[in-house]
């Protein structure tokens, strides 16, 4: 396990140049968009100076080059600060802090469905091949992947909340609710049912299709043939020497899509008005608000290279062949 | 005594896309303990197809064991159930397979997997499973068999990994032993030990042992008689010493002429013509059209199998000509 | 002393017409008395940056400061003004000075509440920061004791105007003693605001929605009705109908919904579509024309290019018939100053193609008279659809059309700081005055480059200029209607900016809630007469 630690450190210092490089491209990106922060502000704020608008530019730093706004950003970050947004009055750290929670909440819990549903889904499908239960996954997949999840979401919320008044409509938890603790973590869990749902369907279905191939994949390989000569029953067969050798490229695919989940978040954020980063960063691209953009962006990046080194580590233990450098 | 296996008209096919392949048609072939059988022929012969009905493995679809009957003991194992079936797999018949490269799962150490093999047939604690598993290495002669234990596969050689898929073949003291193709994929001084440790353990366990191959050379040291096949078909069987000395069905003449063998220095003929499709199998004879021998009947009429003598057995017009001419008795 | 000209008409009317509107009690109050408690959650779109800006910062953070900020005058309705902190006024003669006689309360942190912050707000923020031009004249502000305030301005403040603008959303005023001395823009009172209003700011949860609960100590006894007021944030259009359907939300004001959409609500028996509460501040669709370009400088090519659209169309088709077409820049609802002696550009895309051929603009031989470039802003999701529109049928009478839709960041850039456009289309709204926020869209003045929703057209004309800046100073009413009149009039002649429909405003409200929608600008209201039904 030593070993693995000086990899794992290894790696996170690796990643160090990695986030830096992610960090001038977005900025640089960023830039490249027309308007900045003051003219949205001006626009909202009614400001009719252009003199004002220079002194709030020159506050800002909005005034220096490109590259001498960068490389003030990458000098704060070393210092571990990430800015200030003017106009949440707030500084960027605790802005993000605040709606980071709530992300990562519905992040987790939509992967681990997703990974639990697919998985499970696939490893059916696989057993059942090209029977009626296998053709009624494959279906429900290509649905569940084909439809865009906000639709799934707000079908989701017109047939639960709307029609059957099962589940809350939206919102993380029950405004004035005055719970125990335990009474809390059933209100949020309530409201977390149908966004989590309709985040991980998505991925669920990917999943399915990957881990159905995957399984089938393994079955027809040499070593389940000596699985099943030692007198192993299906079920053992699959769910220890199949699934563990077809989980490989299912994991492959997580830590790929940890990035993009991020995104689709979003969307769902915004359909279920999950008081998480999502929202946030859409409002803060469109207000040219590059502070705070940025610093999501890097917390985003942050959490991709942590969680693929974890990705791998999980990679490491499923199959002993890999070894992390 | 009524031997330990007999396999009466095993007859499979599978079934494909483009037809009926006749992959096994009505083998028979009884096997004793504490013998070793050979089961010899080209590739795509039936002789996998023939291991894997024994064991029940037939992969469905597209195969499927249309006709026949495997007794081992009393019990026909065709009848079984699969669940019947699973405690007969690894437990009374045990298969070691080809390619041991990949024949191990790669996530599972092979201490593990061995440890699988005994905790699946025997009522024993981990603990015991484990010392057994060690006791097993040991036996296939694996050097410090505690540390390797521990070891994944790919950390092991090709015959290394062999003698672990033997060590877990022998588990559970089986009655029967199939082994397909054992040696082909390792070197060729790596053949010679593992092909030793087999034949040392069958005596040490009192097993019958089918020896799947396509080299007669390998069947020459440790078979007791040898079943040769051609297109799913039994087309000689003697022992071994009979094969050898004399061939009675002109493909095994033709396997034996293709063989080299030490002290004759006379040129290796390669028998002309391919293996048939085993979908539109002609009327005749299946070797006929390669068959030097062969006469108009043989493309009309497949011969049927004549024993001869007490121990032999072909299925060849010409042979039983042959025989015929020699004076020996030929009971068809 | 310098109060001595003041004159005592105008509070005794004022005071008049607000006992008339509590007794005549509000619509909706049909059913028995108003019930005390309960909790509104209110919908709306986008979460505000910050709770408060001083420059004002948008309607999102205005939606939830003027429940918790209150003005000197709080506006009713078009022509009614009821004192608020202010509990009586005078103008002098002269309408250059305003004491105001101050209500004893005190701020929600306990402070009390005095002519300083009066003081304070109007002189120290409003003054130097507010883009109404009038606010900008206040010249100082006495405070004899601390419950007068005395505002001088440096020119006559027509008493409309003057009332207009201190019962503005913006006009909120603010604690000194929290904001003197500190840079306001950082102040960390702006996203936990503390005024004198009937609710208080208990919680933002940000992401999810404000919490305000009920001032025990309001000044006004038996106000605020309801316990708790909650402004929840949900950003997609289909879930708020959702929440709404749904009964977690129980009232989603200015446009919720797509127009279709809103109808199927209102069918439901417990939701009502309501148009009340918007008279004066009401948004209007507009083309921008930018007079920069040579073939937009000339009048005529701006008129043919009026009469090239049918407005009709657009509010039938785009605006599912929830508005109407405008006549100019006073919306029709507007009808203290709505005039509608002004040119009109009736749909004729026949007599459009004549005008530009007069013009000097005939069909070239690729086909076209000349191309422009048009930019739909994304306010409104309607913009875009009329910016396809527009492409239509100007297209029909053979001007090339290169539509673009950068997005709120980039519209701004595009339009208002590098005037990167020929044609656009925006908004506007239209407050109580059209001193407030309407000429500046004309005059020259207005021109202020980077400066959003003013003058984008470059267009200078010294006639208009000279009516608006007497509007700006004319005390007689009458003489000022006729001034603002003369500037629709010039404004609709030369057209350099066309507005185009007058948006339809409608509030969803459940049928639980009551005394909604009463003032002429109840989105901004504090909302402190509106109960629940249990």
């Amino acid at each position: 396990m030593n070993r693995t630690f000086l990899a794992v450190r290894r790696r996170l210092l690796q990643a160090v140049p990695v986030v830096f490089g992610i960090v001038a491209i977005i900025f640089l990106l960023l830039n490249l968009s027309p308007g900045d922060l003051v003219d949205v502000m001006a626009a909202e704020e009614q400001i009719s100076d252009p003199q004002v608008l220079e002194q709030i530019r020159a506050e800002y730093g909005l005034d220096k080059p490109i590259y001498v706004q960068l490389a003030n950003y990458v000098w704060n970050i070393v210092h571990l600060d990430l800015g200030y947004s003017f106009r949440h009055s707030q500084p960027v750290w605790d802005v993000i802090v605040e709606r980071l929670p709530a992300t990562l909440i519905l992040m987790s819990v939509s992967m681990a469905l997703a990974l639990f549903i697919g998985g499970l889904a696939g490893v059916v499908a696989s057993i059942k091949v090209n029977t009626l239960y296998d053709n009624l996954i494959s279906v429900v997949a290509i649905i569940f992947f084909a439809a865009p999840s906000f639709w799934i979401g707000l079908m989701m919320m017109v047939l639960f909340s709307v029609k059957l008044g099962l589940l809350p409509v939206s919102g993380m938890y029950t405004i004035g609710g005055d719970y125990s603790l335990a009474g809390e973590i059933w209100d949020v869990t309530r409201h977390l049912v149908m966004p989590s749902f309709a985040l991980g369907l998505f991925y669920a279905a990917i999943y399915a299709r990957v881990m159905r191939a995957s399984m089938l994949e393994v079955s027809g390989l040499d070593f389940i043939r000596t699985a099943r000569a030692k007198g192993l029953g299906e079920k053992r067969v699959a769910f220890k020497h199949i699934l563990r050798n077809a989980l490989l490229p299912v994991v492959t695919l997580f830590g790929l899509q940890l990035g993009t989940m991020l995104a689709g978040s979003v969307v769902i954020e915004s359909v279920f008005s999950w008081p998480g980063i999502g929202t946030l960063v859409f409002e803060a691209v469109l207000t040219r608000n590059f502070p705070l953009v940025m610093g999501v962006l890097l917390f985003g990046s942050i959490l991709v290279v942590i969680a693929n080194l974890a990705v791998d580590l999980v990679y490491m233990r499923l199959d002993p062949r890999i070894e992390l450098r | 005594m009524s031997p330990l296996l007999q396999v009466c008209d095993l007859t499979t096919h599978l079934f494909t896309v483009e037809g009926v392949v006749k992959a096994v048609e009505g083998l028979s072939f009884d096997l004793d303990a504490d013998e070793t059988l050979a089961l010899v022929g080209e590739s795509g012969c039936g002789k996998s197809m023939t291991a894997l009905s024994l064991m029940g493995l037939v992969p469905d679809p597209p195969g499927r064991i249309v006709g026949g009957q495997v007794l081992l003991g009393d019990r026909d194992l065709l009848q079984l159930s699969e669940h019947e079936m699973q405690k007969i797999r690894g437990n009374e018949i045990a298969m070691v397979f080809q390619e041991p490269m990949t024949s191990l799962n790669p996530v599972f150490t092979v201490g593990d997997q061995i440890v699988e093999s005994v905790l699946t047939h025997r009522q024993v604690s981990r603990r015991q499973a484990r010392e057994r598993a060690v006791e097993l290495l040991d036996l296939v002669r694996i050097p410090d068999p505690r540390g390797r234990f521990d070891d994944y596969p790919h950390r092991l050689s090709g015959g290394m990994r062999q003698r672990v898929m033997i060590a877990m073949a022998l588990a559970c003291d089986p009655d029967v032993l199939i082994a397909d193709e054992p040696t082909t994929a390792l070197d060729v001084t790596i053949q010679a030990q593992v092909l030793d440790l087999l034949g040392e353990l069958q005596g040490e366990f009192g097993m019958g042992v089918i020896l799947i191959t396509h080299d007669l050379g390998v069947v020459a040291g440790i078979a007791d008689r040898v079943v040769v096949m051609y297109a799913g078909r039994k087309v000689e069987e003697a022992p071994v010493d009979d094969i050898f000395a004399s061939p009675l069905h002109p493909y095994t003449q033709g396997l034996l002429g293709s063989m080299p063998r030490p002290g004759l220095e006379e040129r290796l003929r390669e028998i002309p013509g391919v293996i048939p499709s085993l979908i539109d199998m002609t009327p005749g004879c299946s070797f006929a059209p390669r068959c030097a021998k062969a006469m108009a009947r043989c493309r009309e009429e497949q011969p049927d199998h004549a024993t001869i003598g007490d121990a032999r057995v072909v299925a060849c017009f010409a042979a039983e000509e042959e025989v015929a001419g020699r004076g020996l008795a030929v009971d068809t | 002393m310098n109060v001595t000209t003041v004159t005592k008409r105008c509070t005794a009317v004022l005071a008049a017409s607000v006992f008339a509107m509590a007794l005549g009690a509000a619509p909706g109050a049909q059913a028995a008395g108003p019930k005390k408690g309960g909790t509104l959650v209110a919908v709306w779109q986008l979460e505000p940056h910050t709770l408060y800006s001083a420059r004002g910062g948008g309607s999102s953070p205005l939606i939830v400061n003027t429940k918790i900020l209150e003005k000197l005058v709080r506006q009713v309705a078009i022509d009614k003004f009821e004192p608020e902190l202010a509990s009586s006024w005078d103008i002098s003669s002269d309408y250059k000075t305003y004491t105001f006689k101050l209500r004893k309360t005190n701020w929600h942190d306990g402070k009390p509440f005095t002519s300083a912050d009066v003081q304070f707000t109007l002189k120290d923020v409003l003054a130097k920061l507010s883009s109404n031009g009038l606010l900008r004249a206040i010249e100082k502000v006495e405070t004899p004791d601390a419950q007068t305030a005395i505002v001088h301005f440096s020119r006559p403040a027509p008493e409309y105007l003057a009332l207009a603008s201190l019962a503005a959303s913006q006009s909120s005023i603010i604690p000194k003693h929290i904001y003197a001395g500190t840079k306001y823009s950082k102040n960390p009172a702006n996203n936990a605001p503390i005024g004198t209003g009937p609710f208080k700011l208990k919680e933002w949860a940000r992401g999810s929605h404000v919490e305000m609960v009920r001032n025990e100590g309001y000044w006004q006894k038996g106000r605020p009705h309801l316990d708790r007021l909650v402004i929840r944030y949900i950003r997609d259009p289909g879930a708020r109908a959702a929440a709404m359907e749904g009964g977690e939300v129980l009232l989603a004001v200015s446009n919720p919904f797509p127009g279709p959409e809103i109808d199927r609500l209102a069918a439901r028996p417990d939701l009502v579509a309501d148009k009340k509460g918007y008279d004066t501040s009401k948004w209007q669709m507009l083309m921008e024309m930018n007079v920069r370009n040579p073939i937009l400088a000339k009048k005529q090519v701006r008129q043919a290019i009026a009469y090239a659209i049918d407005q009709n169309f657009i509010v039938d088709t785009i605006f599912y018939g929830l508005g109407n077409a405008s006549t100019g820049p006073i919306p029709v609802s507007q009808t203290r100053f709505y005039s509608p002696d002004t040119a009109s550009y009736p749909y004729d895309p026949k007599k459009a193609g004549e005008l530009l051929d007069k013009a000097g603009y005939p069909v070239k031989a690729d086909g076209k008279r000349f191309t422009l470039k048009l930019v739909a802003s994304p306010w409104f999701t309607e913009n875009k659809k009329t910016g396809q529109y527009l492409k239509q049928v100007l297209e029909d009478i053979k001007i090339g059309i290169n539509m673009e839709t950068p997005d709120r960041g980039g519209t701004i850039r595009q339009i208002y700081c590098n005037y990167d456009f020929d044609i656009t289309v925006s908004n506007s709204i239209a407050s109580a005055d059209p001193l407030i926020g309407t000429t500046h869209w004309f005059t020259s003045n207005g021109i202020r480059k980077c400066a959003a929703f003013r003058n984008a057209s470059d267009y200078s004309n010294p006639a208009l200029d000279k009516v608006v800046d007497q509007a700006a100073v004319e005390t007689d009413p009458a003489k000022r209607k006729a001034l603002l009149a003369e500037f629709q009039k010039i404004a609709m002649e030369n057209v350099p900016i066309m507005h185009l429909v007058d948006i339809g405003m409608t509030n969803v409200v459940n049928t639980k809630v009551h005394n909604y929608s009463f003032t002429s600008q109840w989105m901004y209201d504090s909302w402190k007469d509106v109960w629940l039904e249990k």
